[in-house]
Formats: structure tokens, sequence, C-alpha cells
């Protein structure tokens, strides 16, 4: 049985001077979707930042892959983000001086991976896919707010990373935007056959997550550690550890 | 793609702060450009005019004014001297050759020299048309004279007195051109060239009686001296000053004592091209630190894109060059639009004062220059690109 595609194991995260953040163990499969479910300030987004291996846990693991980057140099754990990890950030923060297509290609090229023509058609194709291909050879600060968020999608599935990781993806949309959204979100990780984690504290997005990890306020220093529960979402069937 | 790529189009999307740079570069590098390649310049134009001239006699008055009207032919000579004493300069066994000098008209500002073949070979003159003159009241024009006063073989013209324009236009006699020399790159080419017996004629008609005539027949005004021998360079000048009515000078000496006084002022104009170097460096690193502030999130994604810290650091330093090199070369370009400038301005008769195109030796340098101070002004930002908490970028959305 090969590894999960993520697994956290014992993780607390201590804020300097601000508390300390404990997230119960989890694991997801290849393929399979999580949901990162908490208020504002609960700790989702260092979560994030931590299955990026942009920020090491103060005790416990978390293994992408089977590996635990902390075993990693700097610059071997930007690669394995870059071919690993797609990050979809609560706002696009798409680059203002390249085009839509350069914003989609840049992803690749920081990744290191090779730019032949077959990898510069892959980005268009993405873009196609989520409907923004007409955009292509525009600039960001010419598209609508949804159409950035799409590219920056695009940007973020364009290394087809195994799995995909979103920062508060419907935050601040109508419920048919919302809807909308999560469809692009399940339609691009499908595409690329991407496992997918999402942050939110919107609960309008739990219904269509198998699996959700709720997370409350950080504790204050010396509290007693809070046990956080990973549940199943109402309908999704299932529990335990490892979504299938 | 390439990181120089992102770099330039990173740029081209916020151009306000990276022009002003660029200015202040190029303005620093323009200065000096034009203050090396003008002084290169005026200092080889000093050596090849003296070239082969180790004295230069004359009447006494100021060394530095003989030497500018004798050899330069930039100033009005201080007086005349006996033709007798230069004779007997030559039979002086320290005087490998004296070259009399006969000054005191001029052509439309091109100065009309007395003197005879051995002048022109001095400068290794060659005849690009016509011949060589032999008889007073012939004319052997250089390049620059002739083609700024449109004077060709065969050609008539008037003096008029005195070396600079607006004197009196000796109508009675006219000169005639039998000859145009190629250019040389020396002083010789803004000359007039007659035998020493034109301008005794041409004053002869300015003399009371024939005793003056007489007289003027035995004045010369500079004597160019080369030495026969090494000891010449102590004894000569010496010999002269003391022992005559004479005035020895020596055109590397007096030069040399210009160049200092002159380098004073090119060493405030250094220090001021030195300090807008310097502000430009501080604003090349203000509108980095501007930019970073503006890009955290683009620097961030980038890093979540698996961008390495190494990566951030050179793309910010990629941009820091690239302002600086475009600085330099924006800079070279205004430098010498300047010295055209200065031409347009300055020159008399059209001839241009400087070459516009000439680069000094160390000018080419200047590039290197602006990109090392850019590079030092973009360390710090870079670094801060560099150790930027992406983390932390990232989680406050």
């Amino acid at each position: 049985m090969s590894a999960p595609l993520v697994s956290v194991c014992g993780f607390v995260h201590c804020y300097p001077g601000a508390g300390e953040l404990a997230v119960p163990d989890f694991e997801l499969a290849e393929h399979g979707r999580l949901l990162l479910l908490g208020p504002s300030g609960s700790g989702k987004s260092t979560l994030l930042m931590a299955l990026a291996g942009l920020l090491a846990p103060s005790r416990g693991s978390v293994r992408i892959a089977g590996e635990d980057w902390r075993g990693f140099s700097g610059a071997a754990a930007d690669r394995r983000r870059g071919r690993l990890i797609g990050f979809v950030p609560q706002e696009p923060h798409l680059i203002d001086g390249l085009s839509v297509a350069d914003n989609v290609r840049l992803a690749p090229f920081l990744a290191g991976a090779s730019q032949d023509p077959a990898r510069r058609g892959e980005a268009l194709a993405i873009l196609d896919a989520l409907g923004v291909s007409e955009c292509a050879g525009r600039y960001p600060h010419a598209l609508s707010r949804g159409q950035q968020q799409r590219v920056a999608l695009a940007r973020a599935v364009a290394n087809r990373p195994p799995l995909l990781l979103a920062d508060e993806p419907t935050a601040s949309l109508d419920d048919a935007a919302c809807a909308v959204a999560l469809d692009l979100l399940f339609a691009a990780a499908e595409r690329v056959g991407a496992g997918l984690i999402v942050a939110t504290h919107d609960r309008r997005v739990q219904a269509h997550f198998p699996r959700r990890v709720a997370l409350g306020a950080p504790s204050t220093p010396g509290a007693a550690q809070r046990q956080i529960p990973v549940t199943p979402a109402p309908g999704a069937g299932g529990g335990g550890r490892g979504d299938q | 793609m390439t990181l120089l790529g992102l770099a330039l189009r990173d740029l081209r999307a916020r151009p306000a702060q990276p022009l002003l740079a660029v200015l202040l570069t190029a303005l620093a590098v323009a200065l000096l450009a034009a203050l090396l390649s003008f002084a290169d310049q005026f200092e080889r134009r000093m050596a090849r005019d003296a070239a082969g001239v180790d004295l230069v006699v004359g009447a006494k008055g100021s060394p530095l004014q003989l030497v500018l009207a004798g050899v330069y032919h930039l100033d009005i000579p201080p007086g005349n001297i006996p033709l007798a004493e230069v004779e007997s300069l030559r039979r002086n066994r320290l005087v490998a050759e004296a070259i009399p000098l006969a000054l005191g008209d001029s052509f439309r500002g091109h100065r009309i020299v007395g003197a005879g073949h051995e002048y022109i070979a001095l400068y290794g003159g060659r005849l690009a048309e016509g011949t060589l003159y032999e008889e007073p009241m012939e004319a052997v024009l250089g390049a620059e004279a002739a083609r700024n006063s449109g004077l060709r073989r065969g050609d008539r013209f008037h003096g008029a007195h005195g070396l600079g324009e607006g004197g009196h236009v000796h109508e009675e006699d006219s000169y005639e051109v039998t000859g145009v020399l190629a250019p040389t790159g020396t002083v010789l080419d803004r000359l007039i060239l007659t035998p020493v017996e034109s301008v005794w004629w041409m004053h002869a008609g300015h003399a009371e009686d024939d005793a003056a005539f007489e007289a003027s027949r035995r004045e010369v005004t500079v004597a160019l001296v080369r030495y026969a021998s090494p000891v010449a360079v102590a004894l000569l000048p010496r010999q002269i000053n003391a022992a005559s009515a004479l005035q020895a000078a020596s055109p590397a000496f007096e030069m040399a004592r210009l160049m200092t006084l002159l380098g004073a002022g090119r060493d405030v104009l250094a220090a001021l091209a030195g300090l807008l170097l310097i502000t430009a460096g501080a604003a090349l690193a203000a509108g980095l630190m501007a930019a970073l502030a503006a890009r955290r999130y683009e620097l961030a994604v980038m890093r979540m894109l698996g961008a390495g810290r190494a990566t951030l650091f050179a793309s910010v330093l990629i941009e820091a060059a690239a302002i600086g090199l475009a600085g330099a070369l924006a800079g070279l370009v205004l430098g010498h639009a300047f010295l055209a400038g200065l031409n347009a301005w300055l020159s008399s008769a059209g001839q241009p004062l400087v070459a516009v195109w000439h680069f000094a030796p160390w000018e080419l340098s200047l590039p290197v220059l602006a990109l090392a101070a850019s590079l030092l002004a973009g360390l710090w930002p870079a670094w801060q690109a560099a150790r930027s908490d992406v983390a932390a970028i990232l989680a406050r959305g």
C-alpha cells in the first residue's frame, strides 16, 4: 500500500506569544478531498503553509507523498513545492507585468519544469478548460475579479501537482458564484488528478466535501490543548483516518 | 521565459520609480562621459600639437601665453623677436632645430602663419592637392581651414590684421592658394601657411619708413626649438632666459601647469557626478524597496510556485542591473549629445571644438561603474525579497 498523499501527525504550531495551534491527525489519499473548516484566526492558513512546506510545525510532522519536508534543504523544499503543490490564494495575486498566459506559464518556469512547446500549449488548454482562454493575451488589470480567480486557479494546476491547496476560495461570493467557484475547483483538480484541500470559514462549502477537519481558536499559552474533531461531513459517509 | 524577461516585464509594469533611477544614473554617467571624453581629447590634442617641440622661444612675458600662442595658436603672442636671435639659436650646439614663425594676420578665424616648409614637416603634413608655397603671398591651407573657408587651389583671399575676426582687412594685397594639406589631426589643420616673407611684406605697408620696414623684416614672433641632446633640457632654457631679451617656455611644463589649474575644476565636476551617482543608487534602492512593498504578494506567490530565495534575490538584482545599465547607456548617449551641444555653442567658424563620438579609454568603464553602483543599491532590497516571510504574507490573504 502506497503512502497517503498527505499525512499530518501530532501537529502543533506555537505562535510567538500568542498561543498555539493544535491540529488533529488526519490523512488524505490521492485524489481525495478534504475541508479545513474554522473561523477567522483559527489557523487554517497556517496549516496550509505547513502543508506547502513554507512553515515547519513546532511539534509533530507533516508528510507529503510520504516525505517529511523538514529533512530537505530550503532549495530542495522549494523544488518539491513547485512540483507537488498547487496553491490557490484567497486573492488572485497575479503578476501585473505578465499576460494571463505568461502568468500561467510562470508556474512551470519557477518549478524548473521544461518549457517545451507542448507545455506552452498546456497553459492555453487549462485556460480554455476554465473558460478564460479568450483572456490569454490580456493583462491582469484588464480582467474581472472572477476571471482573475480562474487564472489563479489555472496557474495553480499548470504543473499538474498531485495536491491542490485553496485558501478561502468562496469568501465574499454569493451562493451562485460560490457553487461555480467550487465546481471550477473540483474540475481543475480532477483534470490534473490532484487531491484537494480547501481551507474556509464558509459553511456553505462543507456539503461538497466527504470529510472535514474543524479548527477552533488557538489555545492561549498555558491552557489545556483543545482537541479538535475530525468528522465526516453530514451525509458524506465514512469516517476515521484517510478518506478514499 | 527567463528571469531577465520577468524582471524587464515587471519594470515595464511599474515604470515610474525605475525611470527616475535611470534618469539620475544617466545624468551622472553623462557628466562623467562628457568630462572624460573632453579631457581626453584636450590632452591628446595638446600632446599631439606639442610633439617635437621641446621649447618655445619668444618675447618676454607670460610663458603660458607664449606656449598657447606659439604652439597651439590659441592666444595672442607677447611680442616679436629679432630673427638674428633665432639664427644664433640655430648655431647653438644644444639646438637640433629652430623653426621661426611669424604671426599677425588671420582669415575668417584661421591664423595665417609665416613659416618655412619644415613647420609643415614637423606635423607630418602632406599635400592633398596643389603644391607648397615658394614665393611670398603664396599660401597653403590646412584641411580644416580649407573646408571652413571654402577656398580652393588658385583662389585668392585677403588677410585681416589681428588673430581674431573683425580685424582690418589688407585690401591692397592678396594671397594666392597654391595647395591644400591633408588632415593631420594637429593644429596644422586649422592654419593657413605662407612664407615668413609674406608676413613681413604685409606689415611693411604699416611701417612709416624704410627703417621700420627693415626692422620688421628682421623680426619673427616665436621659434619652435627641438633639443639636440637631453642635456639641453637643463641648460638651454636657463641660458636663453638669463642671457638674452628672449623667453624660453617648455610646452610640456606649461601644459602640465595648465592641467593642474584645470584639474581642480575637473575634480569638482567629477565629485558632482559621483554625488549624482550616489543619489541615483539611493533612488534605485528606494524605488526597489517601494516596489517590494507593492509586490510582496507577487513574490510570495512566486515562492509558493517553487521559486527559491536565491531566485527572488537574483530577480531583484537583475532589475537593479537592468536599471543601472539602461542608465549607463542613456548617459553615454546623453554625455556625447552634450558634447555636440557644446560644439554648437562654443565652436567658431564651423570648427568643431571636440569630436562628439570620441570615447576616452576610461569612459568605457562607466557602464561597469554604473552596474556596480546599481548592484550595490539592489543588494538590500534583494536580501529583503529573499528573506520575506511568505507564510505570514499569504496567511494574511
